[in-house]
């Protein structure tokens, strides 16, 4: 499937000059949760730990970097670097509640601390404008000195520039021993404490390192939509994430990129053509996904092998 | 000998059932201690219990003197308490070279610094460098054993290690365990007795959670004691 990387990459680079200004914010959002996606299957895939509730740090980070933007600071970078750190801090704050369950339990935690958050940015509207939503945040410039971020395509790239970076930084790391820890907290978790790892610290910085790239998209999210408001975090948001991470498949960080991809296409796109009917085509995709996926990745791993 | 692994009165219940009624035991430096006796009889919990993957109700572990009975089980291996288990435990995702790597980190200093040994068992076990979810039952059960070498283990606890081995298997396992070092000291659990009997130092007998005999593989291989307490087996 490597061979697919390069096309895919010159594709998204020139993409925006291809599109009109809606589908390339359209492709903006689709990054941004796509990142979000990454972190979903970091946690689901690699380490083992299912997750509905990366909305969490996705919103915490928003709303920091918001909040920032609002009131302090119009540069990218240190809208991403609080972004991230609100990410990190609230998956530190949350480790307790999800690093020492384990399968449908942490499903239900995470989906119960995700609900709570958006309830939180419903009510506290002196810092997240409640249900009405937060707007009016300025295009940042991505470093001191550069020019503002102020057409959709500019923003599509600084989205783009900022996901390859951390794409990238995920990938190298899971290929040296983090993620095989990781790896093996999720196929052997008593092999591995019989080995002498420390398996719940494991879980708690992977779950913190999720938190921080799902701050990041938050960021992100401020600077390619310019507006926020509750519903971009709802359970509805965290479902489409890990049927993203599910199609995608759960082990691979790109592919959680590509399969967010595929569902957000089918619900703003195919839903546009067939209009009322973005549900069922949802739905379709969930079970064709349940269904013919693990077969269908069988059959092609086998012919590419 | 001065005794490397030292349990005191240790037992154990699961509901009403006693796994383990206060067993004493001591295992010397370097010395290979087979476990035998019928199933239940508590061979696995009490190496569950060294190992710390379970709680004991009551007793005390010590490892070289000192007290580990509350310590967790990933302590416990950092401190030389490398195990197998009953049935294979490995990480199918990972290479058969990763699993052995990744198993001796954390007592050499990481993962790169232990890729040279773990190299050295792979080659020694005769295994291949594939995705460990290819291979056979035999194989795993090779490849846990050069995991759990790889952790360098003053005590090792191997459970039921000739479980489902072919011949050809059995042959190599026994070569593998002929040639541990004697800076090793073995606590095994194993049926097969022709096994037990060329491997082991000393052995002890368990039945219904008690310790009926400790011996040498000669006395316990004549003892009438064994025999009623362990007929079938034995005979």
């Amino acid at each position: 499937m490597r061979w697919l990387i390069a096309p895919a990459l010159l594709a998204a680079v020139a993409a925006p000059w291809l599109a009109d200004p809606y589908t390339t914010a359209t492709l903006a959002r689709i990054l941004v949760l796509g990142l979000v996606a990454v972190s979903v299957a970091l946690l689901t895939g690699v380490a083992g730990l299912p997750t509905l509730g990366q909305t969490a740090p996705f919103a915490a980070g928003a709303y920091a970097a918001a909040t920032l933007a609002l009131h302090s600071s119009s540069v990218g970078v240190t809208q991403l670097l609080m972004g991230a750190s609100v990410g990190a801090a609230f998956a530190a704050l949350t480790v307790p509640l999800v690093v020492y369950a384990r399968g449908v339990v942490v499903l239900m935690i995470t989906l119960a601390i995700g609900e709570l958050v958006v309830t939180a940015a419903s009510r506290w509207r002196s810092v997240t404008g409640g249900t009405d939503g937060l707007a009016g945040m300025p295009s940042p410039r991505p470093l001191w000195g550069l020019p503002v971020l102020d057409t959709d395509r500019a923003r599509y790239l600084y989205a783009l520039a900022v996901v390859g970076i951390v794409l990238c930084a995920v990938v190298l790391l899971l290929r040296g021993p983090s993620g095989m820890y990781l790896r093996g907290c999720r196929d052997d978790e008593a092999r591995m404490r019989a080995s002498g790892h420390p398996v719940g610290a494991y879980l708690a910085i992977a779950y913190v390192a999720a938190g921080a790239i799902a701050g990041v998209a938050g960021s992100l999210l401020v600077t390619t939509q310019q507006y926020l408001s509750p519903a971009d975090f709802g359970f509805d948001v965290a479902a489409l994430l890990l049927l993203g991470v599910v199609i995608g498949g759960a082990g691979s960080v790109v592919g959680a990129i590509a399969g967010t991809a595929v569902v957000l296409a089918a619900r703003d796109w195919l839903s546009g053509l067939l209009p009322g009917r973005g549900p069922l085509l949802l739905g379709a995709l969930f079970i064709t996904a349940a269904y013919v996926l693990p077969r269908f990745r069988f059959r092609l791993r086998r012919v590419v092998a | 000998m001065r005794a490397l692994l030292d349990v005191e009165a240790l037992s154990r219940g699961y509901g009403s059932l006693v796994a383990l009624d206060r067993i004493d035991l001591r295992i010397g430096e370097g010395e290979r201690h087979a476990l035998i006796g019928p199933n239940g009889a508590g061979k696995t919990t009490l190496l569950d219990l060294v190992a710390g993957a379970t709680r004991p109700d009551g007793g005390r572990i010590r490892v070289a003197g000192r007290d580990i009975t509350r310590l967790g089980p990933a302590r416990r291996a950092r401190l030389g308490v490398g195990r197998i288990h009953q049935r294979p435990a490995i990480w199918p995702s990972l290479s058969t070279l990763d699993n052995i790597a990744v198993a001796g980190a954390r007592r050499r200093g990481g993962f790169r610094r232990t890729l040279p040994a773990a190299r050295e068992l792979l080659t020694s076990l005769a295994l291949p460098d594939v995705a460990a979810a290819q291979l056979s039952h035999g194989q795993r059960r090779q490849l846990e054993i050069a995991m759990a070498l790889a952790g360098r283990p003053r005590l090792l606890l191997l459970d039921e290690p000739a479980a489902g081995l072919s011949a050809v298997e059995f042959a190599q396992l026994s070569a593998v365990l002929d040639d541990l070092s004697r800076t090793v000291t073995v606590l095994l659990v194993e049926h097969r007795l022709d096994l037990v009997y060329a491997f082991a130092d000393r052995v002890t007998v368990l039945r219904d959670g008690r310790r009926v005999l400790t011996g040498t593989p000669d006395e316990i291989r004549t003892s009438s004691v064994v025999r009623s307490a362990y007929a079938e087996a034995v005979s």
